[in-house]
């Protein structure tokens, strides 16, 4: 997951956490907010880039890419 | 539609607790709930036509099962004082108790008392279930489908909520239902950490009320009755005085107030995939366990004795702790 997905993630949650603010009835705005949750992640902050499987891809692109050249 | 019937089809929460349990009800959705409990015990008695038609006169909840008569929830107490004996329980740190062949017949007889039968099939109730220890608890499976099995035969649509996240549903409205709820009762201290209603972490301690009780009567020569009897009458969580019991109710309380507070803050530490919370978050404190004054104080010193890995904005108790769960199962019922 990348961070501009997380980012995208927060700034849905704040919105729900905004609009359900503006709902005074304890039943309504749990009802709101589990509706709204129901479809949704949670942004979790502990996840990182897959470094090792990127490198890898790079490593593999370039050795295709020498491997054409050498042979025109 | 007729008032009562018009009630009779609303949904329902239902509070399943090791030493009480509750059911919550509202007129209509616009009112506030009212609860009815029974003490979640019993005690049996040798059958006799003498003593059928006494507890008939008197008006006693009571049951004959084989040859013998089974007196089960509040009135229960009630006949434990006068014989001196230990009620019985169902349940057992949470879940039907294993031990007690009772167990299932006397639930069915406290629930069918609390519901009734369901004014139209497939009427919503909701009931709390017990979080897995964190030793892993294999029993919770087969509680939540007995109970769910007796609340079908009264005809009710049944689902199961967590305790804890009842807890978070019932009291943290002004939180948008992010925080951690905590059910501290008899036979567990349940626990759920939730963001915007979706449960991240629950788990239980199996150190609760019961726990305190015993061991307490254990070391003074009490009954553990009589234990729970001062603890729940004039007992505070204030230090030791000069009285035995109550000098051994403190370091029982203290051991399961430390117990809760390590074991809360070490399972959210090690919690890998902890979402990013951007602001800081309520602790809710409720059932009978949660009571008596001095207990938030210690839980307060405890968990800030050592750094919290994410931030607390307030920890209180539930003001109506009896009820939380039952109150936070209604809700999600309605729903």
């Amino acid at each position: 997951m990348t961070a501009r997905i997380v980012w995208k993630q927060r700034q849905s949650v704040r919105g729900i956490e905004k609009r359900a603010r503006q709902t005074a009835d304890p039943l309504e705005r749990l009802r709101y907010v589990r509706n709204q949750m129901d479809s949704r992640d949670l942004p979790c902050p502990s996840q990182w880039w897959p470094v090792r499987r990127i490198a890898a891809w790079i490593s593999a692109a370039i050795g295709v890419a020498l491997l054409v050249w050498r042979i025109r | 539609m007729s008032n009562g019937e018009h009630e009779s089809n609303l949904p329902v929460g239902l509070d399943v607790g090791t030493s009480r349990i509750v059911v919550a009800r509202s007129a209509d959705k616009a009112h506030p709930s009212q609860y009815e409990s029974q003490l979640n015990a019993f005690i049996t008695m040798p059958y006799s036509k003498l003593a059928e038609s006494l507890l008939e006169r008197e008006g006693v909840f009571h049951e004959v099962s084989g040859g013998e008569l089974v007196v089960t929830g509040n009135d229960a107490q009630k006949f434990a004082e006068v014989f001196h004996v230990e009620t019985r329980r169902p349940m057992f740190r949470g879940v039907l108790n294993p031990q007690e062949p009772h167990s299932l017949a006397v639930m069915r007889s406290i629930i069918a008392r609390l519901l009734g039968k369901a004014g139209v099939a497939g009427r919503k109730v909701f009931f709390s279930v017990p979080a897995p220890c964190l030793e892993g608890d294999p029993a919770i499976a087969y509680h939540e489908a007995s109970i769910r099995q007796i609340l079908k035969q009264l005809g009710f649509d049944a689902q199961a909520i967590q305790e804890g996240l009842a807890v978070v549903f019932g009291e943290m409205s002004s939180s948008n239902y992010t925080g951690i709820g905590i059910s501290c009762g008899s036979g567990l201290c349940n626990v759920c950490l939730a963001v915007l209603s979706v449960p991240v972490i629950s788990f239980a301690v199996p150190k609760a009320g019961d726990f305190i009780d015993t061991q307490a009567a254990a070391v003074t020569g009490e009954l553990a009755t009589r234990t729970r009897v001062q603890k729940e009458t004039n007992f505070a969580v204030n230090g030791l005085s000069g009285d035995l019991v109550q000098n051994a109710l403190t370091v029982y309380y203290d051991d399961v107030i430390q117990t809760l507070a390590n074991t809360l803050r070490s399972t959210i530490s090690s919690t890998q995939r902890l979402p990013k919370l951007d602001q800081s978050v309520p602790i809710v404190l409720s059932g009978g366990t949660a009571i008596p004054k001095g207990f938030l104080k210690r839980f307060t010193l405890a968990l800030r004795a050592e750094d919290f890995p994410i931030k607390i904005s307030e920890i209180r108790v539930s003001e109506d702790p009896l009820h939380s769960t039952a109150r936070g199962a209604l809700m999600a019922a309605l729903c």
